[in-house]
């Protein structure tokens, strides 16, 4: 497997005191599958991407396992770490007009990234003109010769992913790709993906579980935990756990139904305990145990 | 373009009124304006002598005549006449301000470098060893006021060690024009450098630090790093374009009002520079003198503070870009 | 990859650097040695352009490029220096003969036309009254002081005849420097060049100056007349912006002696010197008060005399000597004139401190007030760090007995108006303040000018008695030396049953010289650097 994560917990230090902001959160993801994460904002999605790449603030903590290429990242030493990034290990952010240095221009970023994964000099605008048009840029000169503030949402987009496609990935993580890009923009990218990284298992997270749709596997999470994780068609279109119900029962497709808060949360047990339909009691004083049925988890003492 | 205009529009404007404030105030002080002009006084000046001056310094003139010979003075004269030192104030400064800025030219640039190469290391890892050590250090280094450290330096250097000379430009009987004169200068100036290094390096070096402390949330920095890019690369490459425009602007500053030299470094070390001439100016109440380091170090800090605008307004790409859009 | 390119770079440009330091600091160690027959002098004063039209090179050139007619000696006598002299019988006649040899360091030779046209010169260029009366810019008139003064038929003698006999002519005469008259007859100082203004007929000549170097040159001048040869060939000046720079090259033997105009070096500094070998110290008596403390007697509460005798008697002067003074310091006389003053007399009783007396006089005088105390401000220039001691050292000491006092330090200016005539109205109540050796010197001598309330420019004391008066007609009307010296010994009375001022202590200048010279003449106005020394210096 490329990317497997076992029990990994990820600790905030806060002013109020230590928080898990995310808590034993196990996945693998296959070379060639695009794995999608979702969940609502705050449960650690990011986090999780952060802890993988060694990336996390500061004040943030990170223990269990990750492993890629079954070597172990946890602990790795910064060095090492380093010599994966922009190389093994893949970050396409959120709003790339947003994370690109504004005063560079975009042939200057992507050439830093080429560099750093082997590119010969001579060569290089030749291969980032090459990566841009794949990424689905149109007119690609004249892109290199912009500012990341010239560039629309999509155009931004197509640049961060092109620096981010090179033979050598193992690991892409996506953060929120689509936000701000149109519909068949959002579309365009999923379908390349398998074609713009061929070796490389793909994480892909969103709160659009349209977006989830397009992916092999989905995994959902809350509050830091993982809720339930299986096929995309099996999660998406029969949904086990509550709470992935619910989400898709939110959908603008079928009705915008609302969760409400049903009765008091309880820090001890079930995450989704405070809006959970089929809530017992149970499911307040102790967190579910994760079961694996046939390839499909889920996190739930109903399920 | 019309921002630059502004700039250079506002600074003239200032120029103007230094001009003209400094016309008039020898003339609204309290105090006779031949004692003013000429650095004489009663006890000195015979009647025929003061009445000789008061027409040599054109005061029965009519006052608009008066300033016009005044303005041929700073933009074709010689800036006034110096009758303490007998020269034409031109020339006083000619004399005075190579070795000032053979002084603060290096420091300005060495203590700039200086500060952003320490800077942005230290901000990479805020409160490691490195960062407590170099802040600590500045921290320290800023308190201690620049006679101190030129003194400490002399005394190690010069007289205890006797590596490098008490002061002035050259060694007796070298001539600065040989090979031999180069290096014996560039052994004069190390000490004085070196002491307004140390003086001003400080400061910059708190400010860069500071900012590229905060510009490692940034999400530019996130992104750069997930790409691998770190350590001198992060720092120079991409957080200093970011934050250093506040430090352009401090060094522009700096630079200007360096040309009055430091008159505390160069009185330690004996070199007659620009900040000598004005505190002797001050201290013999040569009022010319003053007039005249008054315009051109005016003059100065308009032209250094323009530039730095001008500068900071093209370092902007969103700018540049803008206008070449339009 | 990337990565190696810059590597080079910088390692590079870090060899270039150290190769670059290396190299300086090869150069900067290989200092060039000092010649056996070379005399290094070493200056605080500000020099801006080596030449006559600069104050302080005037000075300094005294002692090296420019004479005087005549020099006064330690003792008080006077001896020839571009020219001997000779007095009529009535004393109202003075004639100065140039002596054999003098000559410009052009090649022509001195004569004693340039002695009348330096007269004419300093009355038409500054304000002289030499030969005519001057008319200041307040309305008074100050006649000239010579009614002629005539050259003789060979040009080489010229007779300065005085209004009436001068006991102190000679003394005027020590610092007027003779000029050369083929240099700037229809010239002045300010539109000669610098070259012409560098002439002179002393035993040196200048050689160059040099701005970046901080030196200034002699050799010696091949027309003077010297009596044998000079051990030194060169003099170099050395400039220095600050004094702790100085007092280090001093240490370090890089300087065989420290010049100051009208000053010595300071006590701690020459202490130093001498225990560590550095130098030897030479003491010259000198006239002039470093230290004085002046009552303004025209005003509250200083103008009762049992008041200005309370502050008096509280002063610690053994104290003031021992803290501020040299070895050679000496606790003043209540007659207020160093001994080297010329009629000094001893007669008048040594100061000293006597708390019980200062009390006594303190309240007889508070009775006068009816007052209940006194309590007074003490003025002091803030530029001057001695000065400033002073007057806290005084204050801790007129506490004790009871006095308060006020130290308002002020700017150099603010301190001058307010307490001399020529700033304006004197207002201070008592200061601390120095007098030169000129000022003391001036008018009638004996500091009077200081005393004199209707002085147009001094006057710091603001005395205006009848019979202060007296005394002063009698010093500037006096034309042999028994009536000066009688005039003079009244007017030290009258200071010690006055007070107008007191000294602090007595001291001696203190030149410090290098141990590796000997056969130094001390002349009693200029110090150690001057003509004779030249001659009679020798390498120890």
């Amino acid at each position: 497997m490329a990317l497997r994560i076992d029990g990994l917990t990820v600790t905030a230090r806060l002013r109020k005191g230590t928080q898990n902001i995310v808590s034993d959160l196990s996945f693998w993801a296959e070379e060639g599958e695009t794995l999608a994460i979702v969940g609502e904002s705050g449960c650690g999605k990011t986090m999780t991407a952060l802890a993988v790449m060694g990336l996390l603030p500061t004040n943030c903590v990170a223990f269990g396992s990750v492993r890629l290429d079954g070597e172990e990242l946890i602990g790795l030493p910064e060095r090492k770490l380093r010599a994966l990034r922009g190389r093994k290990i893949c970050f396409v952010p959120q709003s790339g007009a947003e994370f690109l240095d504004p005063t560079m221009k975009i042939s200057a970023q992507l050439y830093e990234s080429l560099a750093r994964q082997g590119v010969a000099r001579k060569l290089r605008r030749e291969v980032a003109i090459e990566r841009l048009t794949r990424a689905g840029a149109e007119d690609a000169e004249s892109f290199l010769a912009r500012y990341p503030f010239e560039l629309s949402g999509g155009q931004a987009q197509k640049a961060v992913i092109a620096a981010a496609c090179c033979d050598s990935v193992r690991l892409l993580i996506a953060d929120e790709p689509t936000k701000g890009i149109d519909r068949e923009g959002a579309d365009a990218f999923l379908g390349n993906i398998k074609q713009l990284f061929p070796h490389a298992a793909v994480v892909v997270i969103t709160h659009d579980i349209s977006v989830a749709a397009d992916a092999d596997r989905v995994l959902v999470m809350l509050n830091g935990h993982a809720m339930e994780l299986g096929a995309a068609s099996e999660v998406l279109n029969s949904p086990r756990h509550p709470y992935t119900r619910s989400l898709i029962a939110a959908l603008p497709s079928n009705g915008l139904e609302a969760r409400s808060s049903l009765r008091e949360p309880s820090p001890s047990g079930c995450p989704f305990y405070a809006e959970c339909p089929s809530a017992q009691n149970r499911c307040a004083a102790f967190l579910p145990p994760a079961e694996t049925a046939e390839g499909h988890m889920t996190r739930c003492f109903l399920c | 373009m019309s921002k630059y205009i502004r700039h250079i529009l506002i600074a003239l404007t200032a120029f103007l009124a230094i001009i003209i404030v400094n016309f008039a105030l020898p003339r609204m002080l309290p105090g006779d304006p031949v004692f003013l002009l000429t650095g004489f006084d009663a006890e000195v000046l015979s009647r025929e002598l003061y009445d000789s001056y008061y027409t040599a310094l054109g005061l029965d003139k009519p006052l608009a005549e008066q300033f016009g010979d005044y303005l041929a003075d700073v933009f074709g004269g010689g800036l006034g006449f110096s009758y303490r030192h007998n020269a034409d104030v031109a020339s006083l400064i000619a004399d005075s301000l190579p070795a000032t800025l053979q002084i603060v030219l290096p420091a300005i640039v060495i203590s700039t470098l200086l500060a952003m190469w320490t800077g942005l290391t230290a901000a990479r890892r805020p409160r490691g060893i490195a960062d407590t050590a170099m802040t600590a250090s500045a921290a320290l280094l800023g308190a201690v006021p620049t006679f101190l450290a030129g003194m400490i330096m002399v005394v190690f250097f010069s007289f205890t060690l006797g590596w490098l000379p008490y002061g002035n430009l050259n060694s007796p009987g070298v001539d600065p024009g040989t090979i031999e004169g180069f290096f014996d200068r560039i052994a004069h100036l190390i000490l004085p450098i070196a002491t307004l290094t140390l003086a001003t390096t400080p400061s910059k070096y708190m400010m860069i630090r500071s900012n590229a402390e905060k510009a490692s949330e940034e999400k530019y920095v996130l992104y750069a790093r997930s790409k691998g890019v770190d350590g001198n690369r992060l720092s120079f490459r991409h957080i200093f374009p970011n934050v250093g425009q506040p430090f352009l602007a401090m060094t522009g500053l700096n630079l200007g009002a360096m040309l009055g030299g430091s008159v505390v470094v160069e009185t330690i070390f004996s070199v007659n520079g620009m900040g000598m001439l004005v505190s002797q100016a001050v201290g013999d109440l040569d009022y010319p003198t003053l007039q005249g380091c008054l315009t051109v170090i005016s003059a100065f800090i308009l032209g250094v503070t323009v530039l730095t605008d001008i500068v900071l307004i093209l370092a902007d790409p969103e700018i540049r870009r803008k206008s070449h859009a339009r | 990859m990337s990565k190696t390119k810059p590597k080079r770079i910088s390692l590079f440009a870090a060899l270039l650097f150290a190769v670059a330091l290396i190299a300086t600091l090869f150069a900067a160690c290989n200092k060039n040695g000092r010649a056996k027959d070379e005399f290094v002098i070493g200056t605080s004063a500000v020099i801006t352009s080596a030449d006559r039209s600069d104050y302080n090179f005037d000075q300094l050139s005294a002692g090296l490029t420019q004479q005087a007619l005549v020099a006064r000696n330690t003792d008080g006598t006077y001896s020839p220096l571009l020219a001997e002299f000779s007095e009529s019988e009535d004393g109202r006649d003075i004639t100065f003969t140039v002596r054999e040899g003098m000559s410009w360091d052009d090649g022509v030779p001195v004569t004693a036309e340039d002695i009348l046209f330096t007269l004419n010169y300093v009355d038409s260029h500054e304000s002289g009254n030499w030969l005519r009366d001057v008319t200041d810019t307040a309305g008074a008139l100050t006649p000239s002081k010579l009614l002629s003064a005539d050259v003789s038929a060979d040009g080489r003698s010229i007779t300065f005849r005085y209004r009436e006999a001068d006991v102190r002519a000679l003394a005027d005469l020590t610092s007027v420097r003779v000029m050369p008259r083929h240099i700037y007859e229809g010239k002045t100082v300010e539109t000669a060049s610098a070259a012409e203004n560098r002439v002179g007929c002393g035993v040196y000549r200048f050689e160059s100056y040099s701005r970046e170097a901080g030196t200034i040159t002699f050799l010696p001048n091949e027309h003077y007349p010297a009596e044998g040869e000079l051990a030194v060939k060169r003099v170099t000046v050395r400039l220095f912006s600050s004094d702790s720079a100085l007092q280090l090259a001093m240490r370090n033997g890089e300087l065989d002696t420290v010049w100051k105009y009208s000053g010595g070096a300071e006590p701690a500094f020459a202490e130093k010197l001498r225990s560590e070998g550095k130098a030897e110290v030479i003491a010259v008596a000198t006239d002039n008060l470093p230290a004085v403390l002046a009552f303004n007697t025209s005003f509250s509460p200083f103008d009762d005399a049992d008041l200005r005798k309370a502050v008096v008697y509280a002063i610690d002067y053994a104290r003031f000597g021992a803290l501020f003074a040299s070895a050679s310091a000496q606790t003043p006389h209540a007659g207020f004139v160093p001994p080297t003053t010329l009629g000094y007399t001893a007669d008048t009783p040594t100061l000293a401190r006597d708390p019980d007396l200062a009390r006594a006089h303190l309240q007889a005088g508070l009775a006068r007030k009816g007052w209940s105390s006194l309590s007074f401000t003490l003025s002091v220039n803030a530029d001057n760090e001695l000065h400033v001691s002073y007057a806290k050292t005084l204050k801790l000491q007129l506490e004790e007995v009871g006095i308060g006092v006020d130290i308002k330090a002020m700017t150099k200016n603010d301190f001058q108006a307010s307490t001399t005539n020529s700033g304006g109205n004197v207002t201070h109540q008592a200061c601390i303040i120095g007098y030169t050796s000129n000022g003391m010197k001036m008018m009638g001598g004996l500091g009077t000018i200081y005393m004199d309330g209707t002085h147009p420019v001094q006057g710091v004391s603001q005395v205006f008695d009848e019979d202060f008066d007296g005394i002063l007609d009698k010093l500037s009307s006096a034309s042999t030396s028994e009536e000066y010296a009688a005039a003079a010994a009244e007017c030290q009375k009258w200071y010690a049953e006055n007070f107008p001022a007191v000294a602090l202590f007595w001291d001696a200048q203190l030149q410090v010289v290098s141990p590796g010279w000997t056969g130094f003449v001390t002349d009693a106005d200029f110090g150690i650097v001057n003509m004779r020394t030249w001659q009679t210096l020798r390498r120890a």
